[in-house]
């Protein structure tokens, strides 16, 4: 491996919450002094004298100067920064969280004097300005003399966390969800389902009433919005609004759930929640493994109504449960949920690079995952206890245990093979080849020879021909022993362009054959250790496959690889072992190793080969990013040796427990780190879209450092067993009876490794024939194999997560701090979900059973914060309104008992969002109409009774997607890679590309999120910035938004469409059609007061326009202008 | 949160920054209060301030020293040992081998590393004899007024994270950026003009938009960006022609006056429609605020807006604007450098170092002396303070002879105007410039300090987010007492 991919960057220990350094204080026990020592120096021997004169001491000098320079960061009264008080005795003997202050009589031993001494410079007190001279002394004096300090003891119980804990467990949002029966009403006419009782019930309390019901056309527009993020067809309204039946309503509802925009528009609020996005941000805004397969996993689920228990049970932990199988699409669909986790911004490298880059990436996961399941602010407690909630600093370690434990991958998402039928052709196709080939070859006997014997050109001097000037005088290095047919030809025609005759030639290069095979043999035995033969079926534990490459790509020495194009028919011949292209260059693979044992450190060389971008990774600390990657340009096999152990722990910090690494040899499509940033080692843009990536793996011996495997030279014994040859030709004609014998052997189906590399040479010296241009028939089955071969599926990859049953439990870092390590903490669950729950496995990452946790019908928060969510967003608000944040700082809930009657309901209804959506939205307080009456807002200004359903501004998406609705120009199709959002400029190093102006029709949850620039349109609206769960967005109001309706190009874009498109009606008149673009846009005909406006405007603008008279309906800029208009009304972008 | 949404909001609960009195308004009560109608909002600014005003009027802690900031962000790292902080001993030992190459925040990308010398002379300058090399003509020359802190740490050597840390005060992202607080701590001096105003030329640089974003501070406070080239804001440029755009908004006005009305007058509504007024205004005032043609011939030759090549016209006329911005009252702007060549960032000298240094010397040197010596002509200089600064310096050591790589323990940046005493230097590395030995500051301190200039305490300075009282400086930062005037 290239060093710099192993290269050990010591980089700040930057801690989250502490970004100062907190490196731990090396205690130094040579310079120890007893305080005996001290006390000895001329004091007087009578205890209480000494006593007396110690208080008097500690009272007059140090007191005060502790009170004046430490308590004010340092006390129970002010603040207490570290864990450490020095208002009382206890305080300093307990010390902070770097344990006691003081050790009595030893002041080279307490931290606090090495603080204030300045002698350390990570450990500096008070920080703003070092203490002066004598006061340091005081202080030192004071721990010289035993530290004497006759305060009380004033530890507090609040120190306790277990008490403290126990409090803070009676908050509501942890409580049981509790089972209570819809109240009683006075007006029982209202309610239509148990929601509204709960409702009117609070309502008739404070003597307020709800609002009158919303009428039909703004029901229907409410509802195709809410339900699909779209407006509603002008038809679909006029037959609901001319529906006489009772069901009518409940038809509407149906049908909407029924829409597979459903799916969409459920998926893009869960995607606020998991801040979806399709890149890393940072440096080079990498992309997330296809997370848009995640995005179309959540639109399948929401269609398909999967209860949303097995949603949260997918997205913690869908590698580890049984796959549940798409019917459409006959994928596992479980392996795509954990995308959920790693969304977000993500910092390349890993911590061996910079530290705390593991660590980010698993606090982000927290606080996505606390929030979003839970609305429990967990990330708080990376540096202490939670402030207010019931959640300790161990909590957080307890959960990023399980993630530190978990290995970030890409995995295939199919599980069955769609290509066995394709292969079995491809086999009858190479069987094919291999006879034309056979018969080729056996009528080349002759030419073989012939072509050997050519004189090498002379222009192929060795490379070390052109050694600098400094290497003059040296003499040449001994020219290595020749390991190729060629080479020895060379070394022959060498000795004797330098005066040997052959024979002489010959006999030493026979000598020298002799004593180097033996050498090479006899170290290979001494040094090599077998580790893994890939030409087992087995594997040894620690080592795994995947992909489909390598599912088919168990090869015995001599399978043939056809060329995917040129002239070639064969690429080469393989040596046994696992290869990914065996039949296709297409297919994926990926080789995995166990983490590697750092220590000793272990010297191993891996036979392999790789071309098209396959690559070789380390992986250090289960990096989310890792960029210990290199592309494998190895077109013969050859050997790449490794040393596990060239990773430092980490060096000043107090974690010296060993680097966690692990070995990939992988694809392109199945690498988690492909595409990695422009550039990257050479990488190429036209890189990405060859679909072609292969490499495979023959076997790993261990061996010490500087003794990789020699080639022990096999083919040439027959050679160098015979009598001497007696000239040149002859021993070309040697050499080319050793190709026929392999060539033989092959055709038997009994070569060995050492015959592959006989024939590869001969094909790549074109001595063997092998191009089907000069046989029809050979020609016509490669290209046969080629066509077929194009038409294997290659697999879908997602990134996801793994268990390698590697589990390491996390140790709490002090104040944040990466490198100031205390206790480890059990992995597992919080401790408010019951505490980490026994594994089924003891070594695995425990995420298993914090999903079940998460998941539980036990859970107080899953329920009920999910619950919230969805009356967020079908109500404009939550019943608690901080959404993400049931905690202290979070509001209460207006109705508890609601809450939890919704809550109960929904597991009962088997976490079924669909059933819970029909129940909101059909009850009589979602259909309110949004007009409040004056004595309900002067009781309830906030609405936090539900008194009228509030108008809302449309979400950024909703917004452009009813434009592209309305003017006709919405491409509604589902699923697919995301388009690159319209930029005013590209910056192609970081692959932010511009794409078209309108998305080509797509809706907005398809273009892509890239963190480093999010979609400009989308933004101004408010769409979140993807970095931060954010379950409840902003809707400001800014002039920034009326430039972009009254400028964007994009809004001009659509009014262009629409008008358009609208020249081609029916319509007689401007009255006509400004109603049908009215009732298109609005889901209701215009009042005559409108029609009247519009066609005022249609008039201005042909006015200014200069349209002809009689010319108003065909003047398309006329209805352009009508149409921007309309998109720029407040009743096009909020609904009622 | 700030954030406006359609209910009126319970205002008492907002969680109000320390310094900050409610004014427990409803968006129609304030309305109604300032009772000037479409009249005195046509004004309201580039990105307004209304969601703001409707819930606080923000007032400073203590008296402020300044009331405006202009950041000139050297992106990608200029080496401090070549422009501000001379290390005679660094000459001496002049292609040496480096012995301590593996100081935490100093990166060495490639191995066999020696000592480089600065590739430009250091001279004294001015009065105050403060040491600027030759890379740097125009500044030296205005060094009088420069406090040059040359100690300054970071967290990591690596673009992304730095640049976040500089404009952030975090290292990891979806933090609101230093302009961002100003905005939401003291909103606009001017009512008519956004807190935050970013010159650029659409670079996005390393760490992405995040740089200048709001966050979770109300979107209002996030940066407007002015282009140099082009359009020099989004959507600016009227789509129609003035007399179709005034018969476009009449038909608003009245058919969502109509909505409003049913709607019982509804916030939401109402300031949206007030919106239109406003952004119709906009049209016209912010091409009138960037279009510099009536400046003087000498001011626009000072700064350099008549040089032609196009990259250093450009940051001339942005240096220019950003004077023009302060004047309006503008409270933070901030001008990137531009990239030149295919680079990851414009300062960012792994090689080339004296071709592509001295190009942007070439392009930013005059003109920020230009902005120095046009505002302290003005009188601005005194309520301005410029902060400039990379997001880290550069290598002592190298592998080659025309490169160095990322360092952050130990580098320099420069403040002026503003109360921030002139001609001084402030913190020292050691002898080879690898780590502040003297004095360390660390970017917290720069943006409590920062803030300390505009009356605002940087612990009181808050927001509550996600279960925390949200800070710039996060748990961290000092004012830098000694560097005040």
């Amino acid at each position: 491996m290239n060093p710099t991919m192993l290269k050990n960057l010591p980089l700040p220990l930057a801690g989250r919450c502490d970004g100062r350094r907190a490196v731990a204080i090396v205690l130094s026990f040579a310079l120890g002094i007893s305080s005996f020592a001290a006390r000895a120096n001329g004091e007087s021997d009578d205890p209480s004298a000494t006593k007396e004169a110690d208080e008097e001491f500690f009272a007059t000098k140090v007191q005060p100067l502790l009170a004046a320079r430490c308590y004010e960061c340092h006390s129970h009264g002010k603040k207490i920064k570290g864990g450490l008080t020095l208002d009382s005795r206890s305080g300093w003997e307990k010390g902070g969280e770097s344990g006691p202050a003081l050790v009595p009589g030893a002041p080279e031993k307490s931290r606090l004097i090495t603080a204030v001494q300045y002698a350390d410079k990570d450990l500096q007190m008070p920080p703003k300005q070092k203490l002066p001279d004598d006061e340091i002394a005081v202080l030192v004096e004071w721990v010289k003399r035993g530290a004497p300090d006759p305060r009380l003891l004033a530890t507090r119980a609040s120190n306790d966390w277990e008490s403290v804990y126990r409090e803070r467990l009676g908050w509501w949002s942890l409580q049981p969800v509790s089972q209570p029966p819809p109240p009683q009403v006075r007006d029982p006419s209202w309610p239509r389902n148990p929601v509204d009782s709960f409702i009117l019930a609070s309502l008739e309390a404070k003597g307020l009433k709800p609002a009158t019901e919303a009428d039909r056309r703004t029901l229907a527009r409410r509802l195709s919005f809410a339900l699909t993020g779209l407006p509603p067809q002008p038809k679909d309204v006029e037959r609901f609004v001319t529906r006489r039946s009772p069901r009518a309503y409940e038809a509407l509802v149906q049908s909407l759930l029924d829409s597979p925009h459903f799916g969409e528009r459920w998926a893009r609020h869960w995607m606020d929640v998991v801040h979806y996005a399709d890149t890393h941000g940072y440096e080079w805004d990498t992309p997330a493994k296809n997370a848009w397969m995640y995005r179309d996993y959540l639109i399948r689920a929401f269609n398909a109504d999967v209860p949303f228990q097995q949603l949260v049970l997918e997205q913690i932990a869908g590698d580890l449960i049984p796959p549940r199988m798409d019917k459409r699409t006959r994928q596992n669909e479980s392996i795509l949920g954990p995308m959920a986790m790693r969304l977000g911004e993500r910092r390349h490298g890993d911590n061996a690079d910079a530290e705390g880059v593991t660590q980010e990436a698993v606090g982000n996961i927290i606080d996505t995952v606390s929030k979003g399941f839970l609305a429990t602010t967990v990330a708080c407690a990376q540096c202490h206890d939670h402030k207010l909630d019931a959640v300790a600093q161990r909590d957080y370690y307890g959960l990023a245990g399980i993630l530190t434990s978990t290995r970030w991958g890409a995995r295939p998402v199919s599980t069955k093979d769609p290509n066995l039928p394709v292969i079995q052709e491809l086999k009858e196709l190479k069987g094919n080849i291999r006879g034309e080939l056979l018969q080729l070859w056996h009528g080349a006997q002759n030419s073989v020879a012939e072509k050997i014997n050519i004189r090498p050109s002379d222009d192929a001097k060795p490379a070390d021909a052109k050694a600098s000037d400094k290497d003059k005088d040296k003499p040449p290095p001994k020219p290595p022993f020749p390991e190729s047919m060629h080479a020895m030809w060379r070394h022959l025609h060498d000795a004797m362009t330098n005066g040997l005759s052959f024979g002489e030639a010959w006999t030493k290069l026979a000598e020298e054959f002799q004593q180097e095979q033996g050498r090479r043999l006899a170290a290979n035995r001494t040094n090599l250790h077998l580790l893994v033969d890939f030409s087992r079926k087995e594997l040894p534990s620690g080592w795994e496959l995947d992909g489909l490459g390598m599912k088919h790509g168990l090869a015995k020495d001599g399978e043939m690889v056809i060329a995917d194009e040129g002239d070639a028919a064969l690429a080469l011949l393989l040596p046994a072992g696992r290869w990914s292209h065996v039949w296709s260059a297409r297919l994926a693979g990926a080789v995995r190793s166990r983490h590697l044992d750092s220590r000793p450190p272990l010297t191993f060389s891996v036979g392999y080969a790789g071309g098209h971008r396959a690559a070789l990774s380390l992986i250090v600390d289960n990096a989310f990013h890792s960029e210990r990657m290199k592309f494998l340009k190895q077109p013969q096999p050859g050997w790449l040796t490794l040393t596990n152990g060239n990773w430092p722990t980490l060096a000043g910090g107090t974690d010296q427990s060993p680097r966690r690494a692990y070995l990939e040899l992988v694809t392109k499509s199945l690498n988690n780190y492909f595409p990695p940033r422009t550039k990257y080692d050479g990488l190429k843009e036209s890189d990405l879209t060859d679909e072609r990536s292969w490499f495979g793996v023959t076997r790993i011996y261990q061996h010490a450092p500087g003794q990789p495997p020699a080639d022990e030279l096999m083919r040439f014994t027959s050679l160098f067993a015979a009598a001497a040859p007696a000239s040149k030709e002859e021993f070309a004609k040697r050499l080319a009876a050793l190709v026929m014998a392999a060539v033989e052997r092959w055709r038997q189906e009994a070569c060995n490794s050492e015959d592959v590399r006989l024939i590869n040479e001969a094909l790549s010296a074109r001595w063997l024939p092998n191009e089907p241009l000069s046989n029809p028939a050979l020609a016509q089955w490669v290209s046969r194999y080629r066509e077929t071969e194009k038409r294997l599926q290659p697999e879908r990859v997602i990134g996801t997560a793994e268990d390698w049953h590697e589990g390491r439990d996390e140790r709490i870092a002090v104040r944040g701090s990466y490198t100031d390590l205390g206790e480890p903490v059990p992995r597992g669950n919080i401790s408010f979900l019951g505490g980490p729950a026994p594994r089924a496995v003891p070594e695995s990452c425990g995420r298993l059973e914090f999903a079940h946790n998460l998941a539980s019908d036990q859970n107080p928060l899953t329920a009920r914060v999910f619950v919230n969510r969805v009356w967020h967003h079908l109500y404009g608000a939550g019943l608690v309104r901080t959404v993400d944040d049931f905690g202290h700082l979070g509001e209460k809930p207006s109705h508890p008992e609601l809450l939890d009657w919704l809550a109960l309901r929904f597991m009962e209804d088997g976490w079924s969002a669909k059933k819970l959506v029909k129940l909101l939205v059909t009850s009589a307080t979602w259909r309110q109409s949004s007009i409040a009456s004056e004595a309900a807002l002067a009781a309830d200004p906030e609405n936090r009774l539900w008194h009228h359903l509030p108008l809302r501004r449309l979400e950024a998406e909703a917004i452009r997607d009813a434009m592209l609705f309305v003017s006709g120009r919405l491409d509604d199709s589902l699923y697919g890679p995301p388009l690159d959002p319209y930029r005013s400029a590209e910056d192609d190093a970081k692959r932010l590309f511009s794409g078209p102006l309108d998305g080509n029709g797509r809706r907005s949850l398809y273009i892509k999120m890239t963190l480093m620039e999010p979609p400009k349109f989308l933004a101004l609206f408010n769409q979140p910035i993807p970095k931060l769960t954010a379950g409840r967005r902003d809707a400001t109001n800014v002039p920034d938004q009326a430039l972009a309706l009254l400028n964007d190009p994009f809004v001009i874009a659509m009014a262009k469409h629409w008008g358009e498109r609208v020249l081609k009606d029916k319509s007689k008149t401007a009255e006509d059609r400004v109603q049908q673009m009215f009732a298109a846009a609005f889901a209701r005909p215009p009042q005559p007061d409108e029609t009247t406006r519009l066609v005022k405007l249609a008039q201005r603008s042909a006015e200014l326009r200069g349209a002809e008279a009689g010319a108003l309906l065909t003047c398309q800029s006329v209805w352009q202008d009508v149409a921007h208009a309309i998109f720029n009304l407040k009743e096009f972008i909020y609904v009622q | 949160m700030f954030s406006e949404s359609p209910q009126p909001q319970n205002l008492s609960r907002n969680p109000l920054c320390p310094g900050c009195e409610s004014l427990a308004l409803t968006r129609r009560g304030f309305l109604k209060r300032s009772s000037m109608g479409f009249g005195m909002l046509a004004f309201a600014g580039l990105a307004n301030q209304w969601a703001a005003a409707e819930t606080r009027r923000p007032v400073p802690h203590f008296k402020p020293r300044a009331k405006n900031v202009i950041f000139l962000f050297m992106d990608g790292g200029v080496s401090h040992v070549d422009t501000f902080d001379p290390k005679p001993e660094l000459a001496n030992r002049n292609g040496n081998k480096a012995d301590w190459v593996a100081d935490e925040g100093s990166q060495a990308l490639t191995p066999n590393r020696k000592w480089l010398k600065s590739l430009w002379e250091f001279k004294q300058r001015g009065q105050s004899g403060l040491w600027v090399s030759e890379l740097l003509p125009n500044i030296a020359n205005v060094a009088d007024e420069l406090c040059v802190i040359r100690s300054v740490v970071g967290e990591t050597p690596l673009h992304g994270a730095q640049n976040l840390l500089l404009h952030t005060g975090r290292s990891i992202g979806a933090a609101p950026s230093l302009g961002a607080w100003i905005s939401y701590g003291l909103g606009t001096e001017n009512e008519q003009l956004p807190g935050y105003v970013l010159l650029n030329n659409d670079w996005v640089p390393n760490g992405g938009a995040q740089n200048f974003a709001s966050a979770f501070l109300p979107a209002n406070h996030q940066a407007t960006m002015i282009r140099a080239r082009g359009n020099p804001v989004d959507n600016i440029i009227p789509a129609d022609p003035v007399e179709l755009q005034r018969a476009k908004l009449d038909f608003l006005r009245e058919q969502d006056s109509a909505m409003a009305a049913a709607h019982g007058g509804s916030d939401a509504i109402e300031s949206a429609i007030r919106n239109y007024e406003t952004a119709a205004h906009m049209q016209s005032l912010v091409p009138k605020l960037c279009d510099v043609s009536g400046e003087s011939p000498a001011t626009l030759k000072l700064y350099g807006v008549d040089r032609t090549n196009h990259f250093e016209r450009y940051y001339a006329l942005q240096c220019l604007r950003a004077r023009r911005l302060v004047e309006s009252g503008v409270r933070f702007v901030e001008i990137t450098c531009p990239l030149t060549h295919s680079n990851n960032a414009p300062w960012d000298q792994h090689g080339e170092l004296k071709l592509r240094h001295e190009e942007n010397a070439r392009i930013t040197d005059q003109p920020v002396a230009a902005l120095l010596t046009d505002l302290k002509a003005r009188g601005l200089l005194n309520d301005t303070l410029v902060l400039w600064a990379g997001e880290m310096g550069r290598t002592p050591h190298a592998a080659n002879k025309d490169g160095r790589d990322h360092h952050v323990s130990g580098y320099t940046i420069w403040l002026a105007g503003g109360g921030v005493r002139a001609g001084i230097t402030y913190g020292a590395t050691d002898e080879m410039g690898m780590s502040a030995v003297e004095d360390a500051v660390d970017i917290h301190d720069i943006h409590a300090t920062i803030l300390h200039q505009l009356g605002m305490d940087h612990e009181k300075l808050t927001f509550r987010f996600g279960g925390r009282d949200m800070r710039l400086t996060d748990v961290h930062g000092r004012v830098l007492n000694r560097i005040l005037s």
